[in-house]
């Protein structure tokens, strides 16, 4: 057969139906756009909002490691810093413990000293700021602004003296108190909300701790690789040699939760790939099956299927050309400009180009996809196209009525509904482009919450404000929470609860059924106080031994209550009140449960005269002691308030855990604050205070995440705005000959509202169920801070009231844009 | 008595050199329960004169006034009622919509109107056209001649003072022809319908009272009124 050189009619063909059809292209040209826009924004926002979150996770740690060696020798650091795995490893040493500023007693401000790769390259990445340098001199300090903030120094300088109280934490020290002025050489923020200093390498030494002493020194180590398995350990500890108290602390749940982490990052991707591609083919669907009478009339003057199909492909191209350059020049805009312009009024600190990432890869997965999709997506109706008889084109309706329908309908409500199941694939395809979008906002909604500031520090703190009697670290500890401060702050308006926990210490006498096993244990562990024996045989005969002193800690029926319902335990609390059974809680090493139900002898220590041996029957074990002060390596007896005061006078009130009607309230804070201010023998903790700390990154986060969450909700609107023209668009002549047998333009707009509600309400719906389902999926592989599961109500609910409202007004708005011109005309068209 | 009288009706399309004018001038006056036949030939305007009294289409100027009422004053809903409760239109195209039956199709105006279909009367109407096997059969499963008729029944189900049909007999052999015709007089004379209808086929035309023919956008003959004989 000989080829018949006929491209140029067909091309001629193309270009003339496609300026015909201005307004359905523009339909087509939108949606590639939107696709495009949507994926390349989306990906370009979520991977500068990824690094943002794993930036402020490492601050919140405060250094940036993978793994830590607990107290290294000289030859472990060095064979592990030669290690072909290892990036850098740091050293970094506890060695002195300030008790006092000036006038002001501190709590737990530790002085650390690191070498240059644990401060350059691992701290200083986890500091959200520094200023100054790392002390160089003998007497320099740098300081966190929690340490600075507990000195009262609110407007910090290098170079201002700060006379300290210190102890070393060397093991051959007689715990001496020493004076030292200190000069100022720097001071950072981190998210740690930990108090603590920086020293001199000098200084370090000085105070004779060395890097192996137990529990002091630490080699924070950076893996080449950062998803490690327990193996990866193993060999390293093989080739290193640990001694019995020494121990790699690692997270062997890397690669599952890395795992976890790539899964639902996965499946958010391919959400909205998915949605991108449902949309696309969706206008094209549309597109080409309205052009089908047009493709019948050129099949009967001997267009070949083939000419059809090349005829359609060349749409496709020009309305690719268009929408694909298109989209990536909106997504540049907002990611490059729009954004960063609005992160850096945030924090100026920010380099605007250093913020919201535009990576060529983005750009171009973006374009591959939006072509391949589209392609993709217009090969079933060019195939429709093609394959149709030339008859059958010419006749079709978009509906196939092959069956009769013993139906006596013909109203409006009728009519909504055989229109919504019209051309079934489409609505198919409609709804769940739609509840594909609403689940993909549910989902960015959840990961926006996971990463939400408030709610990681929700999960990590109890309180709003806890308020501790500082005199408690003294010898002369007195009341300094008195009973009037606790009533005042009771009394304010917005505070909604104040728990009041108050100790003691109490002398426990060696007891073998009760705590024998968990002294063996204790021993046996990394924490062991010295020799089994040689301890034993002391605290049995002098059972005031400080070693074992044991911190007897009252608690209210508040607390009481939260601590029941936290460890799941059921109690009676009449007898806890009564003094009838008592909690006990150890950190270091786990404690049998065979203890419970069994009598605890203790004698309360103090100046009163009525102190005797007490006992007490054990309720329940727990993880968590609400008071803040540790006593001896005996567990912690926790018994209430009201057995505390009759067995003992005077019981010291240790702190109050404080809840405000609304959480972060800088008001209820303030007022607080007020009262306890003058008092210096109070410090505090304060959540609001910690959150103001993250502030900075929290914006950044939030900024980012919010653009990504509104950028997805504009664009299932805009997805359903368009999906309903070209619907409209497409029906046009039956809307003309409904107008032309009588139907109102009002009983028209009925008619499109009750689709428009129709597909709003099945495809929230459908939403709901596949979008609660997958956002939990995403929720439990993503949450590393253990944060209850809840769905951000109030942003899901602006949704879905804007898509009640636009999915209602939309198709209104439409048909009165498209629907010009006399009934007619319509008809003709 | 009068039911539909134009004035000085024209169309035209397009500008300047380029005027089409497709109505020039019309004056027609129709008496209630007469039946009109316009005839012309292709391009002659029947088509657009047709539209212009059913309310479909906007004149360029002139003046159409239908059972006393001026229907260029009306807003666009007003004339969309007034074209359902007075006009019944027949379309040569049949223009039913694809996603109803063949009874959905003839009860939606009477329904949009929000009454209750005479269901004896569509029954009736069914029956005379032939379509009660077809009551439940999507447009999609009907002959040419089925749609015609579906479409004629639509336009007499509402009972409306006036039948606009553009070549209702067009797609119907000649049984069936005469069987639509026979009813649209029926009908016409039962309820004093007034039926305007465009037909090419001379014989067809004989059969009204009064035969308009157009010619380049005006009245050729029988633009005069007719008074209809009381016998």
């Amino acid at each position: 057969m000989l080829k018949v050189k006929n491209r140029e009619v067909i091309s001629e063909l193309a270009k003339l139906t496609y300026k015909a059809n201005k307004k359905r292209n523009l339909l087509t040209v939108t949606a590639i756009f939107l696709t495009t826009f949507l994926i390349s924004t989306v990906l370009s926002l979520g991977l500068s909002y990824w690094n943002t979150i794993s930036l402020r996770q490492t601050r919140m740690t405060g250094m940036d490691y993978d793994i830590e060696l607990s107290e290294p020798t000289e030859e472990q650091v060095s064979v592990i810093r030669r290690m072909d795995t290892v990036t850098y490893a740091g050293l970094y040493v506890k060695c002195a413990v300030v008790s006092q500023y000036q006038d002001r007693l501190l709590d737990k401000l530790r002085l650390f000293w690191m070498d240059d790769i644990c401060w350059e390259k691992q701290t200083i990445p986890a500091l959200e700021t520094y200023t100054g340098t790392y002390p160089q001199k003998e007497n320099e300090i740098m300081l966190s602004l929690s340490a600075l903030k507990d000195m009262g120094i609110s407007s910090p300088r290098t170079g201002i003296a700060i006379p300290l109280m210190y102890q070393t934490l060397s093991e051959i020290s007689d715990n001496t108190v020493t004076q030292k002025n200190f000069i100022l050489s720097g001071w950072f923020t981190d998210y740690t909300g930990s108090s603590k200093g920086f020293v001199s390498k000098e200084f370090y030494q000085e105070t004779g701790v060395k890097q192996t002493d137990l529990t002091q020194g630490m080699l924070k180590i950076s893996l080449r690789n950062s998803l490690y398995s327990k193996e990866d350990i193993i060999q390293m500890q093989n080739k290193i040699g640990l001694s019995r108290t020494q121990f790699i602390d690692a997270d062997y749940d890397t690669i599952s939760n890395f795992c976890k982490v790539t899964a639902a990052l996965l499946g958010l991707l391919l959400l909205i790939f998915f949605s991108g591609c449902l949309f696309i083919y969706n206008t094209l669907y549309i597109s080409i099956s309205k052009d089908i009478h047009y493709y019948g009339q050129l099949k009967t003057l001997g267009t070949t299927s083939a000419q059809i199909k090349a005829l359609i492909y060349r749409h496709v191209i020009w309305n690719s050309l268009k929408g694909i350059p298109l989209g990536l020049a909106f997504s540049a805009v907002i990611a490059k400009l729009i954004i960063p312009q609005a992160l850096h009024v945030v924090n100026p600190t920010i380099s605007e180009k250093d913020v919201v990432m535009i990576s060529p890869g983005v750009f171009i997965i973006a374009a591959v996809f939006s072509l391949l999709t589209t392609f993709v997506s217009s090969n079933k109706p060019a195939n429709m196209a093609k394959d149709c008889s030339p008859v059958e084109a010419m006749r079709y309706a978009g509906v196939s009525g092959k069956e009769k329908i013993h139906r006596r309908g013909g109203n409006i409500t009728s009519m909504i509904k055989q229109n919504l199941l019209r051309d079934k694939k489409q609505f198919v395809v409609i709804l769940l482009s739609l509840s594909l979008a609403v689940s993909l906002f549910l989902v960015v909604n959840v990961v926006i919450r996971i990463n939400n500031a408030k709610w990681i520090l929700n999960s990590s703190y109890d309180y709003d404000l806890r308020v501790l009697n500082q005199t408690m670290l003294d010898e002369d500890e007195y009341q300094a929470i008195t009973d009037d401060l606790i009533e005042t702050i009771r009394s304010l308006d917005r505070v909604k609860d104040v728990r009041v926990v108050k100790s003691a210490a109490a002398s426990v006498p060696y007891q073998e059924d009760m705590y024998g096993e968990y002294y063996k244990k204790l021993y046996e562990s990394r924490y062991s106080p010295g020799n089994y024996e040689d301890d034993m045989k002391s605290y049995k005969q002098n059972p005031d031994d400080d070693l074992f002193t044991c911190r007897l800690v009252g608690i209210d029926e508040q607390q009481f209550d939260k601590l029941t319902r936290e460890f799941g335990i059921k109690l009676d609390k009449d007898d806890f009140k009564n003094g009838k059974i008592a909690l006990i809680s150890m950190n270091l090493v786990d404690i049998d449960n065979h203890i419970v139900h069994k009598k605890l002898n203790f004698t309360p220590r103090g100046n009163s005269e009525t102190n005797k041996e007490e006992n007490i029957e054990i309720g329940a074990v727990i993880k968590d002691c609400p008071a803040y002060y540790a006593g001896g390596y005996n567990p912690e007896l926790i018994v209430s308030n009201s057995y505390l005061e009759k067995i003992m006078d005077n019981v010291i009130t240790e702190l109050l855990q404080i809840d405000y009607d609304e959480s972060y309230s800088i008001k209820t804070e303030n007022t607080i604050l007020k009262l306890i201010k003058e008092n210096h023998a109070l410090s505090y903790d304060s959540k609001l205070e910690r959150y103001s700390e993250m502030k900075v990154s929290e914006n950044q986060v939030k900024i980012l995440g919010n653009s990504i969450g509104i950028i997805v909700m504009i664009l299932a609107i805009l997805n359903y705005i368009n999906m309903m023209a070209a619907s409209i668009q497409n029906r046009s002549k039956e809307l003309a000959i409904l107008e032309s047998i009588g139907m109102t333009t009002k009983q028209i707009q009925k008619m499109i509202i009750g689709e428009g509600a129709g597909y709003a309400g099945i495809s929230l719906i459908l939403a709901m169920f596949t979008g609660i389902p997958s956002s939990y999926a995403v929720f439990y592989n993503l949450n590393i801070y253990g944060i209850p599961f809840s769905i951000p109500l109030f942003s899901n609910l602006v949704l879905v009231i804007a898509i009640i409202i636009i999915c209602i007004t939309a198709p209104v708005l439409i048909l009165k844009r498209l629907y010009n011109g006399t009934v007619i005309e319509r008809l003709r068209e | 008595m009068e039911i539909l009288s134009v004035r000085n009706l024209k169309k035209y399309y397009g500008t300047g050199e380029n005027t089409v004018k497709a109505l020039d001038g019309i004056d027609l006056t129709i008496q209630k329960g007469e039946f009109l036949a316009i005839v012309g030939t292709s391009g002659s305007g029947k088509s657009t004169l047709l539209h212009m009294l059913g309310g479909l289409d906007i004149p360029t100027s002139g003046e159409i006034m239908i059972d006393g009422v001026d229907i260029s004053k009306l807003s666009k809903d007003e004339l969309t009622i007034f074209r359902r409760r007075k006009i019944g239109f027949v379309f040569q195209n049949y223009n039913l919509l694809p996603l109803m039956n063949v009874y959905e199709n003839i009860v939606l105006p009477i329904k949009l109107d929000g009454i209750r279909p005479d269901q004896e009367y569509i029954a009736n109407i069914l029956r005379l056209l032939g379509l009660e096997k077809k009551k439940y059969a999507m447009p999609g499963q009907l002959s040419g001649g089925q749609q015609q008729r579906t479409a004629l029944a639509r336009a007499l189900a509402a009972k409306p003072a006036m039948i606009l049909a553009d070549e209702p007999t067009g797609n119907l052999d000649s049984r069936t022809s005469q069987d639509v015709l026979g009813l649209m007089k029926i009908s016409s004379t039962n309820f004093a319908q007034t039926v305007v209808m465009i037909t090419h086929n001379d014989e067809i035309a004989q059969m009204a009272d009064r035969i308009i023919r157009l010619e380049d956008g005006k009245i050729l003959t029988g633009g005069a009124v007719y008074v209809k004989s009381k016998k």
